[in-house]
This record gives structure tokens, C-alpha cells and sequence, in this order.
């Protein structure tokens, strides 16, 4: 049987397979195994090219589900038993502070974390810093405005735009008279009139 | 070398302020001997973009320099070698070996003719505090965040901070807004006691209503900040959990007390920080107070 080329998560894998797996960690919530600790730290050299192209070009904020993807079809040849061990690479990245996550609401208005590249952290913070100023004086925008007044890097993505508003929102900065499941068509100040 | 984040929460003579707002000579709380002392600051200033360290505990966080030390019970331990401490070989995983880390848990001295008059000038200043906590830039007028609590939690709020009564609008992800409707009294009604200073402060987080606890976003750092301190400050036991715990997205709060007197750390997360504050104290070998928790110059 010929070695995998990445790590490999015991439970995903062949019992045959993993026996001649030698070195062993724990990566999320599977048990791993690879030929050698130095496999481990290729995969997350792999992992962390991947992420920042997806995440980079074109700029793009993304759920750890879609980050795993996006990383996934970066990779050549990645079996299910890798596959599932995207998601504690990623995290990995988290805690290093290469990856950067944004608080915010889906369309559902349930709060989540979007990641980002931590090299677009100083466009992604500004970006918010500018949409809410422009909020403070014009008391309300919608999600056109805010693609207008986003930088082209960031509002190139309407799933970036809708997770700025969200942001905002999630704060308790701006509110929304949409009901949950349609999205952020329109944000405004708490107590200003909506404009119908 | 003491370098905390901008939103870092000291104790000054009067209470919980904001690391930020500290100048030369003011004093802040440490500990010196195992007893509690007010020590001058010495030098204060911003400092240049830095590798740092949030530490997640039961006892609230506290994000420092890689450089700077915090009191353990191992003895002291800068962050960064905390953040070492967690186990590599746990790949995207919250695991480590950390020791406890030492939680102001003494009753503090008091500063004026009596502690009535200590109280009403805490009370006085968490009075506004809270409003600069909770205001946000409204349209025509001044508009106060709050959690979607219960009428009277909200009641107490306006009554005993803003001291007007307020339009409320309901909203999205937790959170509601006051609007009151005459301008916010300039001097409180009457004092707020120590009871009201925490029910108050809490009434900014979300409540959690089927189990008596608070969440907040876990990026609301001045607030989270202030509120552990104004907690500890008060003696009030307080359990906090950040969660999830790899990826800490928010904290919960309740009012309970720890399983031990220190700290156990939940998550350690490295960050890079733009907003860090210097600060060197005037007496040698004693131990700042930083949201609760003890560092070392």
C-alpha cells in the first residue's frame, strides 16, 4: 500500500493504513497519524498557502465550512481521510494569528465568525471604521450604498458586503428592519425612523 | 516591561478607569507584600505595534505583550511563554499545560474619610462610565445599548444611569436601544450602591435568561474589560467562560463563585497589537492589577 502523502485522520483511514503511520497527533477532533512530524508541518505549510490564496485573491471573508473547501480544492489529490483535517489546520492558523475572524449576523441574523487573511486586516478594519462613520451621518445605508463605499477589494463580493452590515449590526451599532432569512438590505441607526 | 492593551481596566483610587485615560502620577492598584497599595505610575505611553497574547481564564482576560509578565502559581511567567506552554502536538486544539495565575482577592483599602464617601465617588464615576459605555451615535438623539433584558432590568438602567425615562427599541442579535426623552441628567438622582453598580453594568450584556448569565461579543473588550474589574473591585464572585473554546466567539458571565481563588486558563490566543500601552510604576517588586488579574513590571 503506498504511504499518503498528507496526514490522516485514524478514524477516516484503513486500519493497515495507519499502521504504518509512525507519527501521531491530535489535529481537532481526530486522532491523526503521518509518516514523520515533519508531514504535519508540511500539510500545515500546504494549509496555510491555500488559505491565503482563497482568502487574499481576490479578498474574500469565509466561514471555517467554506475556508475548508476553498483550501480542499487548492490541494491536488486530497483524500477524505486529509480532507477532514482542513479544519484543525485552519484553526491552527487561528491561534497563530495568521488567520483573523470578524463577529457577525447571517442572513438569519445568527452571529457567526468570518476569517480573513491577517495582511487585510488593517483594509478590513478601516473599511468598517468608514461605513460606520458614513452611518453615523447619513443614519441609514443600504447594501448598494455600502458597495459604493467599501473599498473595491473588499466590495467585489457582495457575501463581504453582507457580512460588513452584518458586522455592525452584530455590535449593536446599527439595527435592521428586515426579517431574518432575507439579509441586510438596509441598515440603520436604532431610533431613527425607517424610511419607507 | 508592563504593556497591556489600550482597554485595559485598572484600579484607580476611585475605581475601575480605563488604562487609556491613566497620566503620570496618577495611582492604580497593586500588590505589594500580599497587601493592597495605590502606586504611582511613573512613565505612561503608547508603544509600537507588538506581538501579543490574549489570556482567556474563568476569571475574565487580559491581553498583554509577549514581554510581560503575569503572576502565576508557578511564580512569574511572561505571556508569551504561556503561549508557548500550549502543546504544540495538539494540532488546532485548546490544550495545554498552564499554570494558575494569581486574581486580586483581598478586600482593598479605602481611600477617603469613609468608605460611604469611597462608594458614592465609585458609584458616581461607574454612572458615567456606563453611559460612555453604552452610548452610540444616534440620529437626533443620544441613544444607550443595552442587552434585550427583562422591563425591569431596563427600568433600573434608565432610572439609575441616564435617570430620564427612555423610548426603547428592540433589535437583532441580542441587543436593544434607549432613547430617553428628555436629555440624560448631568447628576444622578442618587448614589449608585455597589448592588446597583453591577446590575447596571451587567444590563449591557446579553442575557442568557434561562440560566441567570450574560454573554457579550467577545470583540467588546472596553466593556468586557470594565465590567471585570468593576466586579472584582466590588468583591463580587464572578465564573467566566469563553467560548468556543478554540475559537472564543463570546463570553459568559455568572455570578457564582470560581472553583478556585486563581484564575485557570481557558484559551491563549497571539495576536499582533497596534494599541498598547507602557506603563512603568514608581515602587519596585509589586504587582499591577489588570482586569483583575496580577503583572509584573
Amino acid at each position: 500500500m503506498k504511504p499518503p502523502k498528507h496526514p490522516v485522520a485514524v478514524s477516516r483511514a484503513s486500519v493497515r493504513l495507519v499502521r504504518e503511520l509512525p507519527a501521531e497527533r491530535k489535529v481537532g477532533k481526530f486522532l491523526a497519524r503521518a509518516l514523520s512530524d515533519e508531514s504535519f508541518e508540511r500539510f500545515q505549510e500546504l494549509v496555510l498557502d491555500a488559505a491565503l490564496t482563497s482568502l487574499e485573491n481576490p479578498l474574500r471573508l469565509l466561514t471555517l465550512p467554506h475556508l475548508c473547501n476553498a483550501v480542499a480544492t487548492r490541494i491536488p489529490y486530497l483524500e477524505d481521510a486529509s480532507r477532514v483535517l482542513l479544519e484543525g489546520f485552519s484553526l491552527e492558523l487561528v491561534s497563530q494569528g495568521k488567520l483573523l475572524r470578524l463577529g457577525t449576523l447571517s442572513r438569519e441574523l445568527e452571529p457567526y465568525q468570518a476569517l480573513y487573511s491577517s495582511r487585510c486586516q488593517p483594509l478590513v478594519l478601516d473599511s468598517l471604521k468608514s461605513l460606520y462613520e458614513v452611518l453615523c451621518s447619513e443614519t441609514a445605508i443600504s447594501s448598494q450604498q455600502a458597495a459604493h463605499l467599501l473599498p473595491s477589494e473588499l466590495s467585489a463580493r457582495n457575501q463581504n458586503v453582507q457580512i460588513a452590515l452584518g458586522a455592525l449590526v452584530y455590535r449593536g451599532f446599527a439595527t435592521t428592519d428586515a426579517a431574518p432569512g432575507v439579509g441586510f438590505e438596509t441598515i440603520r441607526l436604532p431610533h431613527v425612523t425607517p424610511q419607507l | 516591561m508592563l504593556r497591556l492593551s489600550s482597554k485595559a481596566t485598572l484600579i484607580g483610587e476611585s475605581g475601575p478607569v480605563p488604562i487609556s485615560e491613566l497620566s503620570v502620577g496618577d495611582k492604580v492598584l497593586c500588590m505589594a507584600q500580599g497587601s493592597p497599595q495605590f502606586v504611582v505610575a511613573d512613565h505612561v505611553s503608547q508603544s509600537a505595534p507588538a506581538s501579543a497574547v490574549r489570556l482567556c481564564t474563568d476569571a475574565g482576560d487580559l491581553l498583554t505583550a509577549r514581554d510581560t509578565a503575569v503572576v502565576t502559581s508557578a511564580g512569574l511567567r511572561q505571556a508569551g511563554e504561556l503561549a508557548d506552554l500550549r502543546d504544540t502536538r495538539a494540532i488546532g486544539r485548546m490544550q495545554g499545560s498552564w499554570p494558575l495565575l494569581e486574581v486580586l482577592s483581598v478586600v482593598l483599602p479605602m481611600r477617603g474619610k469613609s468608605k460611604a464617601a469611597d462608594l458614592a465617588k465609585a458609584g458616581s464615576d461607574c454612572r458615567s462610565r456606563l453611559m460612555s459605555l453604552s452610548q452610540i451615535p444616534g440620529g437626533q438623539s443620544e441613544v444607550f445599548r443595552v442587552g434585550s433584558h427583562t422591563k425591569r432590568v431596563i427600568d433600573r438602567f434608565q432610572d439609575s444611569v441616564i435617570g430620564e425615562s427612555c423610548a426603547i427599541e428592540p433589535g437583532p442579535a441580542g441587543w436593544s436601544w434607549l432613547s430617553p426623552k428628555r436629555p440624560p441628567r448631568s447628576t444622578p438622582s442618587r448614589d449608585l450602591d455597589p448592588t446597583s453598580m453591577v446590575d447596571c453594568a451587567l444590563a449591557l450584556w446579553q442575557p442568557i435568561l434561562e440560566e441567570q448569565a450574560y454573554r457579550l461579543p467577545v470583540e467588546m473588550e472596553e466593556l468586557r474589560s470594565y465590567t471585570f474589574t468593576l466586579l472584582h473591585y466590588l468583591g463580587v464572585p464572578f465564573e467566566t467562560s469563553f467560548r468556543p473554546r478554540y475559537l472564543p466567539m463570546h463570553v459568559e458571565l455568572r455570578l457564582k463563585p470560581r472553583e478556585t481563588p486563581h484564575a485557570a486558563v481557558q484559551a491563549v490566543l497571539s495576536v499582533t497589537m497596534n494599541n498598547l500601552v507602557q506603563l512603568t510604576l514608581k515602587a519596585r517588586g509589586c504587582y499591577l492589577i489588570a482586569s483583575g488579574l496580577l503583572c509584573s513590571q
